[in-house]
């Protein structure tokens, strides 16, 4: 059973979802909701003058904001297929390996993320551990790439999530 | 206001970032869930939610991890410090009423394909424990700059 299904989410390594596009494009509005719930001063984020003057001409958007365009969105329900991940998960789940916890986050960050930019993204199943026991239970070590892209097909963000799918 | 930023040449490894702390509150954790749009699972909104989940309180969705912790290492660097990669495990969650406090230390300085770097690396505390610890890639302007010297970062 254990031997099947880790065969299984091995046999899943590399495979990647199509790109789907953010909800929204990137706007001076949710960067500031993003600054007043953070309490982010940077300039180069609300500062018009500043960022002017500034290294890209303009105003940006924080960097790990970009994640935040590309959240599942509570209505109209999203038509986003399910991803390598969501299918990897739901076939630890259905093996009893229930419970997720996340364990280490990592970003690259390629280009500045300015107001009007339309990002899509993909998500590709990277890495799966061969099955480890920690103090948590039994379960895999399961590693996520997110490739965000923006309107020029320029890469803008790479980000590694890996999250523990266990056996409580 | 005047904004400053740290000149590569005047950063030391081995130098510790002044500590800085952010104040969690109930509004503050769900205001950054709704600037996240981290809705699902309700935990970071719904305290009701949370406690169904076995949690104590609402808790801090991990894209606004991404976004203190970049805000803490901008907020050393200055608006000039680019962050180039940043990493980091995750471990106590953060609740209403605690106390974030953001320390670290320059762990080098090098010089990669023109780009001034130092590697910091940091750890994001609540009494509980490390919320995150990690390292950051950040790029620094080189050196002051002349009067009309452009900024390259």
């Amino acid at each position: 059973m254990t031997a099947d299904l880790y065969a299984a989410l091995k046999a899943m390594e590399g495979e990647e979802s199509p790109p789907y596009t953010a909800n929204d494009p990137v706007c001076r509005a949710m960067i500031r909701h993003w600054c007043e719930a953070h309490e982010d001063p940077n300039p180069l984020y609300m500062n018009e003058a500043y960022a002017k003057s500034g290294p890209y001409g303009g105003i940006i958007a924080p960097p790990t904001m970009i994640q935040a365009y590309c959240t599942p969105r509570l209505w109209p329900p999203s038509d986003i297929s399910p991803t390598p991940i969501f299918r990897a998960v739901e076939k630890c789940a259905s093996a009893g390996y229930t419970a997720t916890v996340g364990i280490s986050y990592e970003y690259e960050f390629l280009e500045p993320l300015y107001p009007g930019d339309t990002i899509t993204f993909q998500l590709k199943l990277e890495r799966v551990s061969a099955e480890k026991k920690t103090r948590l239970g039994t379960g895999y070590f399961i590693t996520s790439l997110y490739t965000y892209r923006n309107q020029h097909g320029k890469i803008v963000c790479r980000q590694w999530m890996t999250v523990y799918q266990y056996r409580p | 206001m005047e904004w400053t930023s740290k000149f590569w040449n005047e950063v030391e490894e081995g130098e510790n970032l002044p500590p800085q702390t952010h104040r969690m509150t109930r509004v503050g954790i769900i205001a950054m869930a709704f600037a996240a749009r981290d809705f699902l699972p309700p935990v970071h909104i719904d305290p009701e939610s949370a406690r169904a989940s076995g949690l104590p309180d609402v808790n801090l969705n991990i894209i606004s991890t991404g976004g203190l912790i970049e805000k803490c290492l901008t907020g050393w660097a200055g608006p000039l410090g680019r962050i180039k990669r940043m990493k980091y495990t995750i471990g106590a969650g953060v609740f209403p009423g605690d106390t974030l406090t953001f320390s670290g230390h320059v762990k080098r300085k090098l010089i990669e394909n023109g780009e001034h770097l130092v590697e910091i690396e940091y750890t994001l505390s609540v009494a509980a424990g490390p919320h995150a610890s990690g390292t950051a890639l950040i790029a620094l302007p080189a050196h002051a700059l002349k009067e009309g010297e452009q900024c390259s970062i």
